[in-house]
């Protein structure tokens, strides 16, 4: 398309023509829409009225989008613009109706009236369709595995400056010429503010801008609102789509200075009617016939008085349009009209018209600076509320201070108290319903806001705040300062859910062995982070329980291979090494002999067990620790936290993602790595809970022998760049075995038929070895460890509860894991985990329960599918507990 | 303290860089260099330096040689010789990078200083190698992909050639390390082996809008060499 070339778009199926440069709202108004939305809650029609953004009058669905402004959103050829909470159309809408019944829904009525849960819950799905702002877009999942169109981006800066009008642009080039760095935020497409649209400044507009764009130093955000002023000078920015950016991201804006120069925006004057289709605010109708050559009216009416009154006449009527009187604020009685403006009554004549505009309140806007903590004060001379006591290195300039501002109206402004004179635009707050929550007793701004929802809509009290505040200091006889202002909070303006949360972002962590378990038909499981094979789909005519069977029969007979590169690894070394471990780790390590295993836990210091794992001693000075996959992080900042000042020669390194480790067992585990290295492997000169360093398949390997399955088998850990051809390679060697690569499904039921626990799924944030029936793990007649005093209280302390093993007395019937334990239909513990054992042939499992129900062979009823089902309390483990098996 | 033993052998297995499936899926030619299966090229290594040139690129330098050096006390001016790097990451805790062809020598000289240092004042060395996975982000571009992931400021007087800083994307730990090329800027990012694809994924959809490619080692040479 070229630059200068009509385009179209669409409106409710029928195409708009618009013009390069044209806003999707001018180029509707120019084609003929005047009716733009419905109100909020008495669905009244309403037109353009500010024509930037501030107001809730021209909210859309854009291209599913919903709630955009169009009268500042920049047109693009194609677009679908549809009108939103409209029933059922723009120009006809039968919940217009509920103006009638208006005297039911005095403002707080649903606080009132539905104060049953049930009630409210009936009534709140058609409240919220009657008086909603559109439907949501699609959720991240509907992106149907394109990125989500949200970004973020970070922005370092010596100064940023919000407000890309002249005093912004000033305050940009004046950075730049110190040889600072700059960051120009403006919510326009062009910049330049006013001077856009002020055709004696459009010299001036053009020459700043164009040292701007040039100058390197500076950065320019177009179509970027400042939502937020935060600690340390931080700026949330949302970077609208516009042209040559298709994506709405957020930008986190960090700058030494921050530059307010946001300026002023005009809010609407109180008379009855004020919202009637054809009401504008004078910038409005600047900002029409400026910026797109657009006259709003043929014959006007305008509210005001003084130069401002002056010179919107002098444009209109240059313009083409009639201007038929100019009328003092205080002389308005009402607009008239049934939808749009047709006349201006006032209180001896009704002036025929069909634009009436509004000279109404500048209001600086300063709500960045009271987010920043500056004060904002009253000041009866310049009608406003101007910021004072601005925070270190937060400045504001330009209009925004307050310089120029002169009151619209005296304060506080004479007004109706009528249900059709609109104080909020977005909520159809009137200023009969902000007289009546006054009445009730809601007499701080604050209140009435929170009470009346006055200045809560999508316009954030722009439109309205200065009236509300006006009307509470008339009503309750106070002055404008003395009545205060709301807390300005962020954001503001609002930001989508989707631009806050950014694109996809999820981070996946991945074993070396990834690509392996696709290739092998896996179907994954997250942990965390991580993806880990659930189980293998090998054969597509099986089911999943059939797939895990399978993989548990070739570990139970044969052999079986699994990833546990997720398990935590740590290496510690140095002279101190076993001092360090000792000090934490509730078992001894000092005395570990080198080339042995020994399970280990972590306690607090009130003997709540933390972690487990294991530790191997590779030699003197150097410990091979492993963890649980999700206590990692937690377990090497304990390590390091507990060796701060000590002065030990300790050296704490995580290398669990530079490692693949996978576990091969079963009762040929020994012929199948057997044939990979020249390790020893009998079962004498490799005993169960040994170690060996050595070489498998060619690369350098740390081996354990430890039995998580309750089968012989060896942990092997490799370089994490070999772990593919390890895997390989084991597969390989195992195939005249039948060996199966097996999941994590089939890894729970083994380890659950040997009653080992994990720790975080079997025991909670109180449970302490004793109770989860591991006294084993805690040597008290070590010097002092982490834990060691509660453990030797807690060892002589009655268990209140206790960890069991249980199995299903009906073999068909599995309980979930988290299943309540119930004696009496109450409650005395619940189920931890559960599985069906094939070789048991019925479901086992671990629980708590009270302790006088932990007897071996106690019948206990555990919950499945909402009903109790008798189980038996086990303490051995379900399968091999001699363990002669691991010892082969 | 010295590396383990383990890590130090050489063998005749080539290693895998946790991004070779990803590399190959896009097209990659991978040979070996130095026992490593690397990505060559995707096609014609000319036109991938030269989309570098113009704007940004982004190539897998995992098997570059890594060690963990941690002395309490290192001196602010240690170096070691050949083209080693140091990347201060906090007090006590660098991480040292150099070609594989000088992998033998700064391995010798680290342990070295680690045999030599003071009881009192220990230093380790490890052959992280295997732990972490590098991207090199090459071109004028660059800076601008990385602040869509990473709040971190970019300038020329907050992080200078060979200076590195550590930071989140997206909370994953990452160390961004400045070491432009002739004439280009280009920032080496390391981060835990496991996060290597998803982070390569991650930033070629940051370095989409501004026509992001993938370039191999071949490129690399090129972009050296000018
Ligand atoms: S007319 Fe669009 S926001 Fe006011």
């Amino acid at each position: 398309m070229r630059a200068n070339e009509r385009f179209s778009f669409f409106f409710k199926g029928k195409l708009i023509e618009a013009r390069p440069g044209d806003s999707i709202g001018a180029a509707m108004f120019r084609a003929g829409v005047r009716v733009f939305t419905r109100s909020f809650k008495h669905h009244r029609p309403r037109g353009l009225m500010c024509v930037a953004g501030n107001c809730p009058n021209c909210l859309m669905n854009v291209d599913g989008v919903p709630s955009v402004r169009v009268c500042t959103a920049p047109a693009r050829p194609n677009v679908r613009v549809t009108p939103q909470n409209v029933f059922p159309s723009l120009d006809f809408d039968v919940l217009a109706a509920s103006q009638k019944f208006d005297w039911l829904m005095p403002v707080g009525w649903y606080y009132k009236t539905f104060t049953s849960r049930g009630a409210w819950k009936r009534v709140e799905p058609w409240i919220r369709k009657a008086a909603g702002l559109g439907e949501p877009p699609p959720a991240m999942a509907e992106f149907a595995g394109e990125a989500p169109p949200y970004e973020h981006r970070y922005i370092h800066s010596d100064v940023a400056i919000i407000g890309g009008g002249p005093a912004g642009l000033s305050a940009a080039l004046d950075a730049s010429q110190q040889g600072l760095r700059a960051v120009l935020i403006d919510d326009q497409t062009q910049l330049g503010g006013h001077l856009r649209f002020t055709p004696s400044e459009a010299e001036r507009r053009d020459r700043l801008v164009e040292k701007v764009l040039a100058d390197e130093k500076i950065e320019v955000l177009s179509r970027s609102h400042c939502f937020g002023l935060y600690e340390d000078r931080l700026l949330g920015v949302v970077q609208l789509p516009c042209e040559g950016r298709e994506i709405e991201s957020v930008a986190h804006v960090r700058a030494e200075r921050v530059v307010i120069a946001t300026g002023v925006f005009e809010a609407p004057l109180l008379f009855e009617n004020n919202d009637l289709v054809g009401v504008m605010l004078s910038s409005g109708v600047e900002r029409l016939i400026g910026l797109y050559g657009i006259v709003p009216g043929s014959r006007t009416v305008i509210v005001g008085e003084g130069p401002r009154a002056e010179r919107i006449a002098a444009l209109l009527r240059d313009a083409g349009s009639e201007v038929a009187a100019t009328v003092r604020p205080d002389q308005v009685v009402s607009a008239s009209g049934s939808g749009r403006v047709n006349g201006l009554r006032t209180a001896d004549a009704r002036i025929a018209c069909d634009l009436i505009v509004v000279c109404g309140h500048r209001v600086p806007n300063a709500g960045l600076l009271h987010q920043a903590g500056a004060g904002l004060e009253w000041t009866d001379e310049k009608g406003a509320f101007l910021p004072t006591r601005l925070p270190p290195n937060v400045e504001a300039v330009g209009d925004v201070t307050g310089d120029d501002l002169s009151p619209a109206v005296a304060a506080p402004p004479a007004y109706p108290v009528s249900k059709r004179c609109y104080t909020c635009y977005c909520e159809d707050v009137t200023t009969a319903d902000l007289s009546a929550a006054i009445g009730e007793g809601f007499n701080e701004i604050e209140t009435l806001k929170r009470y009346t929802t006055v200045s809560m809509g999508p316009c954030q009290g722009r439109m309205c705040q200065i009236s509300a505040i006006g009307v509470c200091a008339n009503e309750t006889g106070r002055s404008m300062g003395e009545t205060g202002v709301t807390t300005s909070r962020p954001p503001n303006p609002s930001v989508s859910l989707g631009a806050l949360a950014g694109g996809a972002h999820t981070p996946v962590r991945r074993s070396p062995l990834h690509h392996e378990h696709e290739a092998l038909g896996v179907v994954w499981m997250n942990m965390g982070e991580w993806k880990r094979p659930r189980y293998y789909a090998s054969d597509p005519s099986l089911g999943e329980r059939e797939c895990i069977e399978r993989e548990y029969r070739a570990v139970r007979e044969r052999a079986g291979v699994v990833d546990v590169g997720p398990l935590g690894k740590i290496e510690v070394t140095g002279r101190d090494a076993g001092r360090l471990l000792d000090k934490v780790y509730t078992h001894r390590f000092g005395n570990l002999p080198i080339g042995r295993v020994r399970y280990a836990v972590i306690c607090d210091e009130t003997g709540t067990i933390l972690d487990d794992g294991t530790i191997s001693r590779l030699a003197d000075e150097h410990y091979f620790l492993t963890t649980t996959t999700g206590n990692l992080e937690f377990v090497v900042q304990w390590l390091e936290w507990w060796l701060i000042d000590t002065g030990w020669d300790v050296h704490i390194a995580n290398v669990t993602g530079g490692r693949s480790s996978i576990n091969v067992a079963g009762p040929k585990a020994r012929e199948v790595l057997s044939a990979l290295t020249d390790i020893d492997l009998g079962t004498d000169a490799f005993k169960y809970m040994a170690c060996r360093q050595g070489e498998v398949a060619g690369v350098p390997a740390i081996l354990l022998r430890i039995g998580f399955t309750g089968e012989m088998g060896w942990e092997v850990h490799v370089p994490a760049d070999y772990g593919a051809h390890v895997w390989k390679s084991v597969l390989e060697a195992g195939r005249p075995y039948d060996i199966r690569p097996f999941g994590v499904e089939t890894q729970r039921v083994l380890r659950l038929e040997k009653k080992h626990v994990i720790i975080g799924v079997d025991t909670d944030a109180l449970s302490n070895p004793y109770e989860a029936d591991m006294p084993w793990v805690t040597k008290l007649d070590k010097p002092d460890f982490i834990g060691k005093a509660s453990l030797e209280t807690l060892q002589s302390t009655p268990a209140g509860e206790r960890l069991i093993g249980f199995t299903m007395l009906d073999a068909g019937r599995i309980p979930e894991d988290g299943a309540s334990i119930v004696r009496d239909g109450e409650p005395v513990g619940r189920v931890t985990s559960a599985r069906y054992s094939f070789v048991n042939k019925t479901g086992v499992g671990l629980g708590w329960v009270k302790a006088e129900l932990a007897q071996e062979g106690q019948e206990i009823m555990v919950r499945v599918d909402g009903e109790p089902v008798r189980a038996r309390v086990q303490h051995a483990a379900f399968y091999d507990p001699a363990g002669d098996r691991l010892r082969m | 303290m010295t590396m383990s033993n383990s890590s130090a052998v050489q063998n005749p297995v080539r290693r895998r860089s946790p991004l070779a499936e990803t590399l190959e899926a896009l097209g990659a030619k991978l040979g070996d260099a130095h026992d490593w299966d690397v990505a060559l090229s995707f096609g014609s290594p000319n036109e991938e330096a030269e989309a570098v040139r113009q704007s940004v690129g982004l190539t897998d330098l995992s098997r570059i040689p890594k060690f963990d050096l941690r002395a309490r006390n290192l001196d602010p001016a240690f170096a070691l010789d050949g083209d080693a790097r140091v990347w201060r990451q906090r007090r006590g805790q660098s991480l040292v990078t150099c070609s594989p062809e000088s992998r033998a020598s700064v391995a010798a000289q680290l342990d070295h200083y680690a045999a030599s240092a003071a009881e009192s004042s220990p230093v380790y060395v490890s052959d992280v190698t295997p732990v972490y996975a590098a991207l090199l982000l090459a071109g004028p571009r660059g800076a601008a992909v990385i602040r869509k992931l990473a709040d971190l400021d970019l300038s020329g007087e907050a992080l200078p050639n060979l200076a590195c800083t550590q930071t989140g994307i997206h909370h994953v730990y990452a160390l961004v390390a400045r070491e432009d090329l002739p004439s280009l800027r280009a920032y080496l990012i390391f981060t835990g082996r496991e996060y290597a694809e998803w982070l390569w994924e991650t930033v070629m959809h940051a370095g989409h809008e501004f026509g992001m490619q993938p370039f191999g080692s071949q490129a690399h040479e090129i972009l050296g060499a000018s």
